[in-house]
């Protein structure tokens, strides 16, 4: 190792080091031994601010001087030979009892890291001592922008430095650490938005204003908390070792092709079983099937636990029940998703129809485009329930196949409205589980829409004409189309425009023409001269007047100054009503406000006696 | 808590399937299906046992002595699984009759059949499927239990309330005994391939039976769609249907629909009507056609293309 003397400072490595070791172990006493300790930056720290003896080891003779001229104890060590470094150690320590143990950015230098880290958790049992590492973080953005534009710049130091010789990202080193007997008790990294290797700054990947690092960003930010983080510290608690560590991949060993991912309330059993009935006659067999119980009561979840209970042995053997209690419509889709373990994921609700060929369909479209996003050919049909003399609860098909929905994806027609049902749609699941693009839990309708858009921008989307499913639509009886309310569909709507607006847009090769074609019309239709585009802004303030103009109108109506004596009666009770700053209110605050006005008592009453007389009417009387 | 429906019991079912190049692996996924309906039909006391028969109008026999005891060993809940090779093509109304005649031997020989379940090779049942199939022969009228088919459901009508339906497709339906023998199987020498299930369901109807569609019995059926959604029948299927046809009207003695028929089919530009309406014409100068019935109308029902009314088109 060279010598680094880095000087101590509150907000670098150093700095959050010592932070961590006050926080979690004020009052411990005994010996600190700094593994790989350079020039050891903390010693004064770890001796005035700890209270502890300080015992350095390093392989460099330098670094041990300019300890031990400072008046701290210095050790020579080889780490690359752990079972000396050992026997080094003991002996230094000397029967002491370890208060604790650093290893700061050190582990990256070494090829015995597991080794080691291994050992010193062996050691840190018999002394309950906890260990603080630091690794520089090559996840970094401006490493990995970079490197996906192939660029890998070493340096002298820092994130890159030219003598490391394993990299760290903050699963990686969570692996390395389980495999060796360490657990994560606490976690203070730092942080760089620029760090040594943002350079050269104007690089597209790199510089903050460009289009690129802009989409770069979204998508890394997505993933996880670190693509600012420049040094990974942490603190970790010996214990038993688990995992594989950080060579390891179990997740690209065999999975099936497809993840089918059922939702249900149980409340549509018949249906389940068919669900189940189409899965099992599949062509193709290579699929596993998640069904999502939500919220089932005991009977309902007796009764999906019999249908999966009844299907034959090979079927039964592919179907997991997962139960989640708690979420809207939405959470399941996440959970299912997140336990999926097929190279594809769909949707398949407990109402829907696939044809024999579903599976089969999807997995041709992925040999020939994988990655993308799969979609196949679907048609709408109606469908009522049916209970006969002597069957039990069926459903009966009303209505003609209803090839509704366009039989290959446009993206720029699905930003108006989704016209792709989830049956139709497969997911590669890495988009999930590596890029995190999750469902949104906020929407409570409409959810699958804002997904296919942030999947379909990232993946693409292939189509195949083939139609593999039906798309059940229910008359006489429940639905998402019964169940939620206008406003409700509305705003989530509004809430994916506004998504979208807030992230660049990645379209598929041949969009520009089209995009062209529609300003160009966009333009004639407008008397041929340039008009003002559409725009976000335009649009969010012609949807807020709109809800403005309904909240006033709802306050100002004659059932709702009818029912001011609930007003007031609240208002003495400590809930003040006040006419609100409409004009102040934005998109969400709006609808958030409507919302409450809708569920709120005296709009309950205000209906209830519209209902009742006809000469009191709701719709509002303009001031 | 919610109510059970009580099961019904009907005793030895028999299941008659009839093979044509079907697929081997396809074969052994529906047998899958069936050994499990079976076992919770069992289970649940709705039949005393179950046997599973196919005869084979392949050019070549599609199972091997080996495939046949392996599917028996395999599907434990099936009481016996029987295999004849017909060295001809029968078609379904002659594959059909064949079979029966071979349940008739094995009820001598001292099997006993209670009810046969008449289904295509390439049909999946659902797991409750023969459960949900006997329920109502509880009312002792009842001839014919049809299932429903997934994922196309067959539009003809049915009564909401009773399931009383005009005929019941064989691509799966539960048939009893007592009525095939009385009915004398299927007509195999007007019917080939189609409209053998709709003049058996018709007769047994002018018997005074009833043919029940139990929406509850699901069956997966693999059909397929074509772009619009539209069913897509094969130039074959097309051919054997538009033959059927006229043979259904003439022998339930609507010869004015016969007349508009061969009209129709004489005068087409599509190849495979020009030939139904010739094997028509040469079956009437053989004296080869049934003998006409249901001269009162009492329970023929053509509408437009169909034998009964449609709930909507496909």
């Amino acid at each position: 190792m060279s010598l680094y003397q880095n000087p101590y400072h509150h907000d670098n490595v150093y700095g959050h080091v010592i932070a961590l070791l006050k926080q979690h172990t004020a009052g411990a006493s005994g010996v600190h031994i700094d593994i790989g300790c350079n020039v050891a930056a903390i010693a004064e720290h770890v001796r005035d601010d700890l209270h502890r003896e300080y015992i350095g080891f390093d392989i460099d003779g330098e670094a041990l001087s300019i300890l031990s001229k400072r008046g701290f104890a210095g050790h020579h060590i080889d780490l690359s030979d752990v079972a000396s470094a050992k026997t080094v150690i003991e002996a230094a320590v000397y029967g002491s009892k370890i208060a604790s143990i650093t290893i700061i950015d050190t582990l990256e230098h070494i090829t015995t890291g597991p080794q080691l880290l291994s050992m010193l958790s062996e050691l840190a049992k018999s002394h309950g001592a906890p260990l603080v590492s630091s690794v520089p973080n090559v996840a970094h953005r401006d490493v990995g922008f970079k490197l996906a534009l192939g660029k890998w710049d070493y340096t002298t130091a820092g994130l890159l430095d030219h003598t490391h010789v394993h990299l760290f990202t903050d699963t990686g080193l969570r692996k390395v650490m389980r495999l060796a007997g360490w657990h994560q008790i606490a976690a203070y990294d730092v942080l760089l938005a620029k760090s040594d290797q943002h350079f050269p700054p104007h690089h597209p990947a790199v510089a903050s204003a460009s289009a690129l690092h802009g989409l770069l960003t979204s998508l890394r930010d997505a993933v996880d908390d670190h693509a600012q983080t420049n040094q990974l510290v942490r603190m970790w608690l010996p214990g038993p070792s688990s995992g594989e560590g950080d060579i390891a991949h179990p997740e690209c060993d065999k999975s099936p092709f497809l993840s089918v991912v059922t939702r249900t309330q149980g409340r549509r059993i018949d249906t389940l079983r068919d669900v189940l009935l189409c899965l099992s006659a599949q062509t193709d067999q290579d699929f596993e099937l998640c069904i999502i119980g939500h919220k089932l009561n005991s009977e309902d979840r007796l009764a999906v636990e019999r249908i999966i209970e009844n299907t034959h042995l090979e079927m039964r053997e592919r179907i997991r029940l997962i139960k989640v209690d708690s979420g809207n419509r939405t959470h399941p889709l996440n959970v299912g998703f997140r336990e999926a373990r097929g190279e594809y994921v769909a949707i398949l609700d407990d109402d829907d129809i696939v044809l024999g060929h579903w599976v089969e369909e999807f997995k041709k479209l992925a040999t020939k485009t994988p990655g993308a996003v799969l979609r196949a050919g679907n048609v709408a049909q109606l469908w009522r329930p049916v209970k006969t003399a002597y069957g039990t609860q069926s459903v009966r098909a009303v209505g003609s196949m209803d090839a509704c929905f366009p039989l290959t994806f446009d993206h720029l027609n699905h930003l108006v409205e989704n016209a792709s049902p989830p049956v139709s749609l497969a997911f590669p699941r890495s988009a999930y589980a590596d890029l995190c693009i999750v469902f949104d839990e906020t929407l409570t309708t409409t959810e699958d829409w804002d997904f296919l858009l942030r999947t379909a921008a990232v993946c693409g989307v292939a189509s195949a004409k083939e139609i593999t499913s039906i798309y059940r639509r229910w008359d006489q009886a429940e639905s998402s189309y019964t169940v939620h309310s206008q406003e409700e569909w509305l705003s989530n709507h509004h809430a994916i425009w506004r998504k979208l607006d807030s992230l660049p847009l990645l379209l598929g090769p041949g969009s520009a023409t089209r995009i062209r074609q529609l300003v160009a019309d966009y333009n004639a239709r407008h008397f041929g001269t340039h008009q003002v585009l559409p725009h976000p802004d335009i649009e969010a303030e012609r949807y807020e007047n709109a809800m403005r103009e309904d909240i006033h109108n709802l306050l100002q109506s004659r059932g709702w100054r009818f029912t001011s004596p609930i007003r007031f009666v609240a208002a003495l009770l400590g809930r003040p009503n006040k006419y609100p700053m409409l004009w102040a209110m934005r998109g969400v605050e709006l609808e958030q406000y409507k919302k409450i006005l809708l569920g709120s008592f005296s709009y309950r009453v205000a209906k209830k006696l519209r209902r009742f007389s006809a000469h009191l009417p709701i719709k509002a009387t303009k001031a | 808590m919610k109510k059970k429906i009580p099961i019904n019991k009907v005793g030895h079912v028999r299941i008659h399937s009839v093979l044509y190049g079907n697929e081997l692996d396809r074969i052994l996924t529906t047998i899958r299906h069936l050994n499990r309906a079976a076992d919770l039909a069992i289970g649940a006391g709705a039949v005393a046992s179950v046997t599973l028969v196919y005869g084979d109008s392949s050019p070549t026999p599609t199972f091997s002595k080996d495939d046949i005891e392996s599917i028996r060993a395999q599907s434990p809940a099936l009481a016996c699984v029987d295999y004849l090779f017909f060295d001809s093509n029968l078609g379904s109304a002659k594959g059909h009759n064949a079979l029966l005649a071979y349940a008739d031997e094995m009820t001598e020989a001292g099997t006993v059949t209670d009810h046969v379940l008449i289904m295509n090779p390439d049909v999946m049942l659902a797991p409750d499927a023969l459960i949900e199939l006997v329920r109502p022969f509880q009312d002792p009228l009842t001839g014919i239990v049809e299932a429903r088919q997934l994922p196309i459901e067959h539009p003809k009508d049915y009564d909401k309330s009773t399931g009383e339906t005009g005929w019941a497709t064989t691509a799966c339906a539960l048939i009893r005994m007592d009525v095939l023998h009385k009915l004398s199987g299927f007509d195999s020498e007007s019917f080939f391939l189609y409209c053998d299930d709709v003049d058996f369901s018709w007769r047994a109807r002018l018997n005074g039976y009833k043919v029940i569609y139990q929406p509850s019995a699901a069956v997966f059926h693999d059909k397929r769609l074509g772009p619009q959604g539209q069913w897509a029948p094969t130039s074959s299927e097309r051919y054997y249907s538009a033959e059927a046809a006229l043979l259904m009207a003439y022998k339930y003695s609507r010869l004015d629909i016969v007349e508009r028929l061969l009209k129709t089919f004489a005068t087409s530009t599509e190849s495979h009507l020009n030939k139904a309406a010739e094997s028509y014409i040469q079956r009437k100068k053989d004296g080869r056609l049934p003998e006409a019935i249901d001269a009162a109308g009492k329970v023929a029902h053509f509408e437009g293309d169909f034998y009964t009314k449609h709930r909507f088109g496909l």
